[in-house]
């Protein structure tokens, strides 16, 4: 495993529905760079936002803190936000948070897409 | 199991994306050399990012001496890890707000999740304040790989 406050991310678009897949971790470190990309695609797009977990080793509540801000911004503007491909100990974190009974949660990127 | 590595002390820099490299990395090296499992590792390697990132966002903020040591040793079957930090007086366990988990996305607050993961997944965590030190503690049963 990678150690390190290290986040990439890179996007893919499928209609209006924006795909983001950032990688490594989410931590206080990058949660502020992960916020502003986030937002950046928010305002650029139209309509849902998907971030694939699939390259995601670890979250904190930095990062959690993030998605709920994107799917407040998203919600107010009648759009949602649809996150896939979570590791088990990452989809653990979610659920004590009760995250994962008000953001949409997905196996997979095409599931994601599909629900977006 | 003989550990390996039975007892690790790391003294984190106040600059909270060198710190927490290290401590993940620590924690790392801390769980192989013990057999912990990768859920265990992730656990005590979030729990303690939280609480240092608090510390070090909010904890050094007007204050001189910025020292934090985090020390992690298995005892008698459970794994004990404290913090040590010259931040404010603050015992996150009594002082931090308690999220409501059931709110709706409109009505979640932003932020104030870091002491809620820790308390629960490590419940009844130890704070003292002594010699002007933060004192926390942290304990779990050793769960191993299998």
């Amino acid at each position: 495993m990678a150690n390190g406050s290290v986040l990439d991310l890179s996007t893919e678009t499928d209609g209006d529905t924006t795909v983001v897949i950032p990688s490594g971790r989410i931590d206080g470190s990058t949660a502020s760079p992960f916020q502003e990309a986030l937002l950046k695609l928010i305002e650029e797009g139209k309509g849902s936002l998907v971030v694939d977990f699939e390259n995601i080793e670890y979250i904190s509540s930095a990062g959690l803190r993030v998605l709920l801000l994107a799917a407040k911004q998203l919600q107010a503007g009648g759009r949602k936000i649809v996150l896939c491909a979570m590791r088990d100990h990452i989809a653990e974190v979610f659920k004590i948070s009760g995250f994962s009974e008000i953001l949409a949660i997905h196996p997979t990127r095409q599931d994601a897409i599909n629900a977006g | 199991m003989k550990a390996a590595l039975p007892r690790l002390s790391l003294d984190l820099e106040p600059e909270l994306s060198s710190a927490l490299k290290e401590l993940a990395a620590a924690v790392a090296r801390f769980g192989e050399a013990n057999g912990l499992s990768d859920s265990q590792v992730h656990n005590l390697s979030l729990a303690l990012d939280e609480l240092a990132t608090n510390t070090i966002s909010y904890g050094f903020a007007d204050v001189d001496r910025q020292e934090l040591r985090v020390e992690l040793r298995i005892e008698d079957d459970e794994i004990v890890a404290q913090l040590h930090d010259t931040g404010i007086p603050f015992n996150p366990f009594e002082e931090a707000a308690v999220p409501d988990i059931h709110a709706t996305i409109d009505d979640r607050p932003i932020g104030g999740l870091g002491v809620f993961l820790t308390k629960t997944l490590f419940p009844n965590p130890d704070y003292e304040r002594t010699d002007g030190f933060n004192r926390i503690t942290l304990r779990a049963p050793v769960k191993g790989d299998s």
